[in-house]
């Protein structure tokens, strides 16, 4: 087997390894704890594990980081005034309540990409990896799944709110894809049995009795998904953690707090939802592409994202759970720096994000971009490196790639490197 | 090279036959054989769902079995084709690849539009007449519905371009809007040559609150003039001196930021190309239509027969269908060129390119499970696909209300096209106050009109000319029994169709198959099942029949198009003996893969 081994080259030795790895071990994805016993003791670094959970707001449409969070003079200048914050840089007066808890978060400047289409734009921020023929790519609560298996014992590890859950599981087994909210207000619908428990028990026994044969005779990717998908479904039916999901159980101050509206009310579902064990929750808001109105348009938006992150991370604050919590504010591309006093266009090659606790430093501004907010000039953050420091924060062993159906390996972050001086 | 497909109405089976021997050569080819041909049984419920979108019903089915003659499938197929059911379907489908909302941001509601198409495809118009409309369409949204297509990108002309390419032709240049594509052969110039046609073309999205705000007195307040104003001013118009240019950071040595982009078309595989010489706005925006929708064009008819081919078969002959910069790359490209060549042929008929599809042997095949990632499928069969969103709610509300729901159509156009001023007015928000009387004379004989009591100074909202809050479709109970096509597009978040896959509509064919556990609890426990196991028509009928096995029988042909076997009978008269009733029957049938998975 060596001189086997040395006669292929580097990549294909490292495949072939793998690949001779997973048949002994029966598996076609490793589990990071197989390889716990053979490493050494590698020091990982202190960030390394320091987020038991990852809340993902995921701004829709392109936040324009010229009007938010890097603001400029001159040229590039827009429609709001610059304001001081309780850190040691300013924002927009679009983002008041944001300004007051600055000192907890971390803003990266230096957001680099390249795909200015939404649609692509926005695969490529959850996934790391360009939509490319017909392989998907899995999101990082799916990463977290594959790596660090479970986070609770009935409630699913993965939740998205406000949008479905594609863009989820990727290659990865559909049981990683994330439970779908849509309207968070009315949390999980549809969790009680028609007609009480024991005729739901025999309904069950008599559907798995008549179906039985079509499983049989079609062993169906899809068909396999919702075999999974049932059983999930069944087994969250019965978890008396349910209640994670009902706002019912917050009090109206604390609803109207986050803002009565989906995305407040999302990220209130969020919180609720770590603190039950859900590792990973992503929120979306829609309404970003300013190409048109910006000034109003903003105007519309940003109170809402402003009044519902603030209170965000001053309830994880309070609640003693900003440390573990990684809170990560993300968006599919800037805009362009050119005002024309209506709206600005999309702009990928520099923009900003938001990363605040989970060991992330606080009060902090990681990278630059230029005078007129076009380029990035220092520090640059690609995407994967975004998500590979995310994954760092999380405790996830992501230089041990996973093995796609198809035997290939993938990292997160398409193998970027995680930017350590993010974290304390 | 194929030139003709001798595909004429009077000759199809000649079409068939070759697609049949296309797929035949390259199995061989590959060492592998076509599935065995699939039943009776199974043709009826897959060719139902095929052509429109919904399973038989028990009548339908004993209509296609008693039909003795050789050719009843040939004939079932021509049926489905020219029924109300076939418009509905197709509805379904171009609304997901053409992004249908009843609103789009600030535009307002777009009903004119949706009644557009569904009228062109009860007329059967040939695709590339439908494609020329809308990219030329002119005036007002509540004049002229096929204005919407380009209100869709409205004052994001790039992006506007992007998505027609790639939707018609199978264009991959999203990327050559900020660089050159990485892969393909399109320059950041080329794009922006392209969209120089439509330079001369404002499809801006008009914010009427700011005119409204000018024009609202005592009489008629802010809120009412809104949505009176919107099908008026939102429109597709030339407007004089306006030119596409080059934008400010581009970067190439090719051109200068800020000069005026000469229009050319772009090619594939290294045609040359020609120079466009007209400048009439007009003029321009035809050329490119007629380009675009020719024969002629390299990729227009592969574009919509490589779609029309996933439709049936679960996976195109070239993949993804947004990307056919190299042909070659098909898994047969024998067969993607035949098809494009019978698009053509028939004059993009597209109900006789599904007649004829749909009369292959190939088609006409058992199904294959999904093949493992990285393997080419070649078409032994069609894949086994889950019904979409559409066909399982369609589905559902035939067993819930039975066959009308094919005749019950929603047609909101005449509420926004009554709006339309029949006089020309100052399209500008602040010379419009110039038009106030004339445009309030016209409000005051609509609200004459307007049935119901008459609100007057202000009252009304919103609502106030389009009577909104009587004529949205209620979001549950049985007013919403009606097919998908005929309800609000899309639905809430939280509405079975969406959580069963149906597309937000704010990405192109984003229409979902997946599923996940919020779609299985709403199938196991969702308010939708509990009226099918309760008064849904199916569960009537089968109450009604005499004895056990005729129960049982009736509801396995309503939901799952057969008869049960032994097995299946036996389990059920156990169940029903046990405590159970046909209810919980149907819950069975209904939450099988059987019922979802499309054989």
């Amino acid at each position: 087997m060596k001189q086997l081994l040395n006669s292929l080259d580097t990549p294909s030795r490292r495949q072939f390894a793998e690949r001779c790895a997973a048949a002994s071990f029966g598996l076609s994805i490793l589990p990071a704890a197989q390889f716990a016993a053979a490493e050494s003791a590698d020091q990982k670094p202190a960030a390394f594990g320091k987020a038991k959970s990852v809340i993902w707001l995921m701004l829709s449409g392109g936040l324009s980081h010229i009007d938010s969070l890097d603001p400029k003079q001159g040229k590039s200048k827009g429609p709001a005034k610059t304001i001081n914050t309780s850190a040691d840089f300013q924002v927009t007066d679009f983002f008041p309540k944001f300004a007051s808890i600055a000192n907890r978060v971390c803003v990266i400047r230096s957001m680099e990409a390249k795909i200015g289409v939404h649609a692509p734009a926005q695969y490529f921020m959850r996934t790391a990896f360009e939509k490319r023929g017909t392989i998907l790519h899995p999101n990082l609560g799916a990463w977290g799944s594959h790596y660090l298996g479970r986070s609770s014992k009935t409630l699913p590890s993965s939740v998205c709110i406000n949008r479905r859950s594609d863009q989820g599981n990727g290659f990865f087994p559909s049981g990683y894809a994330p439970l779908a909210i849509g309207d968070p207000s009315q949390g999980i619908n549809d969790v009680e049995s028609i007609g009480g428990k024991s005729a739901a028990r025999k309904r069950l026994a008599l559907l798995n009795g008549l179906d039985a044969n079509f499983r049989t005779k079609f062993n169906d990717k899809g068909v396999n998904a919702y075999n999974s998908f049932y059983d999930d479904a069944l087994a969250l039916m019965k978890s008396q953690e349910l209640k994670a999901f009902d706002l019912s159980g917050e009090s109206q101050e604390q609803r109207e707090a986050y803002g009565n509206n989906s995305f407040g009310q999302g990220c209130l579902l969020a919180r609720r939802l770590v603190e039950s064990g859900v590792r990973f929750v992503e929120v979306k808001h829609d309404g970003w592409d300013h190409h048109k109105a910006l000034a109003d348009e903003m105007g519309d938006v940003a109170p809402v994202f402003d009044q519902a992150f603030a209170t965000l991370i001053n309830d994880l604050q309070q609640r003693g759970l900003l440390e573990s919590t990684l809170v990560v504010v993300a968006t599919e591309f800037g805009r362009k720096p050119n005002f024309d006093g209506d709206g600005r266009s999309h702009h990928p090659v520099c923009f900003s994000t938001i990363l605040a606790g989970g060991g992330t430093k606080a009060g902090f501004v990681y990278g630059k971009s230029d005078e007129a907010g076009y380029y990035v000039d220092d520090n640059a953050v690609s995407v994967g490196a975004f998500h590979a420091s995310i994954a760092l924060a999380a405790g996830m062993e992501i230089e041990k790639p996973a093995i796609s159906p198809s035997g290939r390996p993938m990292t997160v972050g398409d193998g970027e490197k995680p930017i350590l001086d993010l974290f304390v | 090279m194929v030139t003709t497909t001798n595909a004429r109405a009077d000759n199809p089976v000649n079409a068939s036959s070759r697609i049949d021997a296309i797929i035949q050569l390259d199995l061989k080819k590959h060492e592998l054989r076509p599935n065995p041909p699939v039943s009776d049984v199974q043709f009826v419920r897959r060719v139902y769902l095929d052509l429109i979108g919904r399973i038989p019903t028990d009548e339908e089915l004993k209509s296609f079995h008693d039909d003795k003659r050789k050719d009843r499938r040939a004939r079932l197929i021509n049926d489905l084709l020219e029924s109300p059911g076939h418009e509905s379907h197709m509805f379904n489908w171009l609304a997901d690849m053409l992004r249908v909302k009843d609103d789009y941001y600030r535009i307002g509601k777009t009903w004119t539009f949706h009644t557009w198409l569904k009228s062109q495809l009860r007329e059967n118009r040939p695709w590339d007449e439908m494609v020329h409309d809308m990219l030329t369409a002119e005036g007002r949204l509540g004049e002229n519905g096929a204005t919407a297509y380009l209100l869709r990108d409205a004052s994001m002309p790039l992006d506007s371009l992007s998505n027609t390419l790639t939707t018609f032709l199978g264009a991959n240049v999203a990327c050559a809007q900020c660089h050159d594509h990485p892969f393909a052969e399109w320059t950041q110039r080329d794009f922006y040559e392209m969209a120089s046609f439509f330079g001369p073309t404002a499809f801006e999205r008009v914010d009427t609150r700011k005119p409204a705000i000018t024009l609202r007195d005592e009489r008629f307040s802010k809120a009412n003039l809104v949505t009176l104003l919107q099908p008026n001013m939102e429109r597709v118009v030339y407007e004089q001196g306006r030119a596409t240019e080059f934008p400010e950071d581009y970067a190439y040595d090719d051109a200068q930021p800020g000069e005026k982009v000469v229009p050319k078309f772009i090619t594939w595989e290294g045609a040359r190309r020609a120079n466009v010489t007209t400048t009439d706005p007009r003029h321009l925006r035809n050329l490119f239509a007629r380009w675009m929708t020719s024969p002629k064009n390299p990729r227009f008819a592969e574009a919509i027969a490589n779609r029309m081919w996933k439709k049936f078969f679960g996976v195109a002959v070239k993949e993804p269908v947004t990307d056919l910069d190299v042909l070659e790359e098909a898994t047969n490209p024998e067969l993607l060129k035949f098809l494009a060549q019978l698009m053509r042929d028939i004059d993009f008929d597209l109900r006789e390119f599904q007649r004829v599809v749909l009369n292959t042997k190939t088609y006409q095949q058992k199904v294959s499970v999904t093949p493992p990632e990285g393997k080419d499928f070649r078409f032994p069969g069609p894949l086994l696909r889950r019904m979409t969103a559409e066909q399982t709610w369609d589905s559902i509300v035939l067993l819930l209300r039975g066959p009308e729901i094919d005749r019950i159509k929603t047609d909101h156009a005449p509420m926004m096209e009554r709006l339309v001023f029949p006089f020309d007015f100052e399209n500008d928000r602040k010379n419009i106050a110039k038009d106030r009387e004339k445009i309030f004379d016209f409000a005051m004989t609509l609200l004459a009109t307007r049935p119901g009591k008459k609100p007057s100074n202000g009252e009304g909202g919103r609502g106030l000319f389009m009577g909104s809050s009587k004529r949205k479709a209620k979001l549950r109970g049985e007013d919403s029994w009606i097919r998908a096509s005929e309800l609000p597009q899309p639905m809430p978040p939280t509405h079975f169709l969406r959580v069963a896959g149906q597309s937000a509509r704010e990405v192109a064919d984003d229409g979902s198959t997946e599923g996940g556990i919020t779609e299985s609890l709403a199938m196991m426990n969702g308010e939708v099942m509990k009226s099918l196991m309760g008064i849904a028509s199916d569960v009537e009928a089968a109450r009604n029949k005499n004895t056990q096995a005729m129960q049982i029988t009736s509801l396995y042909r309503t939901c799952l198009s057969r008869p049960p076997n032994d097995q299946d009978m036996k389990q059920c008269i156990s169940a029903l003996n046990q405590g159970l009733d046909l209810g919980d029957i149907i819950w069975a049938l209904l939450n099988s893969r059987e019922f979802l998975f499309i054989q």
